[in-house]
Order: C-alpha cells, then sequence, then structure tokens
C-alpha cells in the first residue's frame, strides 16, 4: 500500500480516532499524541491492512488498545480518565447546545467526585460502553472487582439524582 | 415492549453491576423515551447524561499534521532502504575466528577423561583365531628347530661317545 492509498483510506477516519481518543483519556493533547501513534502503527502494518474491509473500525479498535495501555500506564494520576472542559461540535440552537454541555458537565462533575477507582470504572463502562475485557486492560482489576465498583459508583450517582429530583420537585 | 416489572429487575442488577452491555442497550432506549414512569425519573436523567454524545470538536490543523506525519514516515522508510548497513568483513571473520578459537580451547579442556583403550588386540574372533594360529605356527617352528639342533646335537655326541670306546678298546688290545 502505497502512501497516497493509505491516506486516502484512513486520513479520513482521523476524527472517529480523535473522539474515540478524547473520551478515553480526557484531554486533547494525549488524545492527538495517542491518534499519532495509531498513525504510526498502521503505517507500520500497511501491507498486512490490505484485506481489512472496514479502515476504521480497525483503527478505532488501534486507538481503544493504545488508550488502556495509556491509561494503566497513568493509573496513579487521578486527574487523567475524565474530560477536561469540552467544546462542543454541534450546530444546534445555542439553548439546546448549552443545555446538551450543562447535563454533560453535570454528570461529568459528579463522576469527578468519586473515589479513583469507581470513577475510572464508571467512566470507561457507562460513559464509553467499553467491554469488561477492556476495563480489565486499562485498570488492571479483575472481573469481580469491576462489577462492585462499577455497582457502588452507579448507586452513588443515582442518590444524587434522586436527590436533585427530589429538590426540584419541592 | 418492556413493562415497568421488567425495567425495575434490569435495573436492581445494573446496580448490582451484573448487567450485559445488551441490557444495558435496553435500559438506554428506554430511558430515552417520553413515557417514563416519575418514580424513574431519577434513574432517566442519569442515562440520559452518561449516556449523551458530547463530541468535541477535532483540534485546529490535526488532519494536515497527520497527513505531514505520514510523509515523514514515508521518507524516514526510505532513507533506511537507501542507507543500509556496511557489513564489516574482516572484522566478522575476526571475530568467527576468535570464537572458533574460544570454542575449541574450551572443547579441549572440558572434555571428559576417556578410559584406556586396549592395543594390539583383535577386533573380530575370526582375526583372534588367525592370529593365534600364526603365533602357534612360529612357535612350531621354532620348537622344530630347536628339535632339530637337539637331535643333531644328539648325533654327534653319540658319534664322540662311538670314537671314544673306539679308542678305549684299542688300549685295552695294546701289549702290557
Amino acid at each position: 500500500m502505497d502512501t497516497t492509498e493509505f491516506k486516502r483510506r484512513f486520513l479520513p477516519c482521523h476524527k472517529r480516532f480523535y473522539h474515540t481518543a478524547f473520551r478515553l483519556t480526557g484531554n486533547t493533547q494525549d488524545a492527538e499524541d495517542l491518534v499519532q501513534e495509531a498513525y504510526a502503527k498502521l503505517w507500520n502494518r500497511r501491507n498486512e491492512l490490505e484485506g481489512v474491509e472496514n479502515a476504521e473500525a480497525y483503527g478505532v479498535m488501534l486507538v481503544k488498545n493504545l488508550c488502556f495501555d495509556w491509561m494503566r500506564r497513568n493509573i496513579h494520576d487521578t486527574d487523567t480518565c475524565t474530560p477536561e472542559e469540552v467544546t462542543l461540535a454541534t450546530d444546534d440552537s445555542p439553548g439546546h447546545t448549552t443545555e446538551l454541555h450543562d447535563e454533560a458537565e453535570h454528570a461529568k462533575s459528579l463522576i469527578n467526585q468519586l473515589p479513583d477507582k469507581q470513577r475510572r470504572v464508571m467512566w470507561l463502562r457507562d460513559v464509553n460502553d467499553c467491554s469488561f475485557e477492556e476495563i480489565e486492560q486499562a485498570t488492571g482489576l479483575n472481573a469481580t472487582n469491576i462489577r462492585v465498583l462499577l455497582s457502588r459508583a452507579r448507586k452513588k450517582i443515582r442518590e444524587q439524582f434522586k436527590r436533585m429530583d427530589h429538590d426540584a420537585t419541592q | 415492549m418492556m413493562l415497568p416489572n421488567d425495567i425495575e429487575k434490569l435495573l436492581a442488577r445494573f446496580y448490582a453491576g451484573e448487567t450485559t452491555a445488551e441490557e444495558e442497550q435496553t435500559l438506554k432506549k428506554y430511558f430515552a423515551r417520553t413515557d417514563v414512569p416519575p418514580a424513574l425519573h431519577a434513574d432517566r436523567d442519569m442515562f440520559r447524561q452518561l449516556t449523551e454524545e458530547n463530541l468535541p470538536e477535532v483540534p485546529e490543523g490535526m488532519e494536515e499534521r497527520l497527513s505531514a506525519f505520514i510523509d515523514r514516515l514515508e521518507e524516514n522508510e526510505t532513507e533506511r532502504h537507501f542507507h543500509r548497513p556496511v557489513i564489516h568483513w574482516r572484522r566478522l571473520l575476526g571475530m568467527a575466528a576468535m570464537i572458533c578459537l574460544l570454542v575449541s580451547t574450551g572443547v579441549y579442556f572440558l572434555r571428559p577423561a576417556q578410559p584406556p583403550t586396549p592395543k594390539d588386540t583383535c577386533a573380530t574372533p575370526e582375526e583372534a583365531q588367525r592370529e593365534t594360529e600364526k603365533a602357534l605356527s612360529i612357535l612350531a617352528y621354532g620348537l622344530r628347530r630347536g628339535m632339530e639342533g637337539v637331535q643333531t646335537a644328539s648325533q654327534t655326541t653319540e658319534k664322540a661317545h662311538e670314537q671314544v670306546i673306539e679308542q678305549l678298546n684299542h688300549i685295552k688290545q695294546l701289549p702290557q
């Protein structure tokens, strides 16, 4: 596969790759670095990728694996994993955009208040739809631990929403 | 259509951390509806906010930077192809000779002690028989030669005895 063909197949996927990386890493710089690393790996394997039908799906899986390895290396950094301030890409009305933004920020802030392991596990499972195997890869925890942490995190967040709902109806 | 009882059972499993990905998708789809009972509004809000697709904008110029990065990858690969490493044959041969010397020395000094092998023996019974017969014929020849010598000595002695007797008889016959 020459450079032109490689760019034709994989360069258009960069937005999807970036979104995947950003949702998992939570910051723009690390997300872009990991996307670049993914392109380097794809380039090195380009001759094996001739038969790959869905270039985007293959690339997204590669990006996810790089992100999980990155998360595991940075497991002691409590600032990773949950997103920084997000600039939303939407052409909805400003009011709707603001509402979406506020709700998303609200959910993020609640998750950020959780203990570190609960926060990571809930972020991976309930925000990024990661499988238990992927969460194991990213955190080093086993499936039993993940389920217990998920249960505690979800119950805490639900309590927050119940309290808000109760306050709203008063 | 899922009944409220089914949803509550699924929710119980969800908060216990026991739901599968498919079951969680079922819950998400349910809470995206507008007819969720008030008792489940808190759960609905939580599901909606957690699964909201808030995709950030891609950093400006990212595609151009990636394209330039790919061009650099290609250039680096081309450079490596034309600058093949030079093989220093003399150095390589010298190292090979040194390794052979070291291995030989090691093998010589570390070889196990060999038991002494017997010398001048025969490899087969047939050969042993031939050699024995050969030795016996040499012995027989020697014995024969020896016997011939003894016989000659015996004949000579007898002759000498006869001559001595003859002379003694002659002496006896002389006048006194």
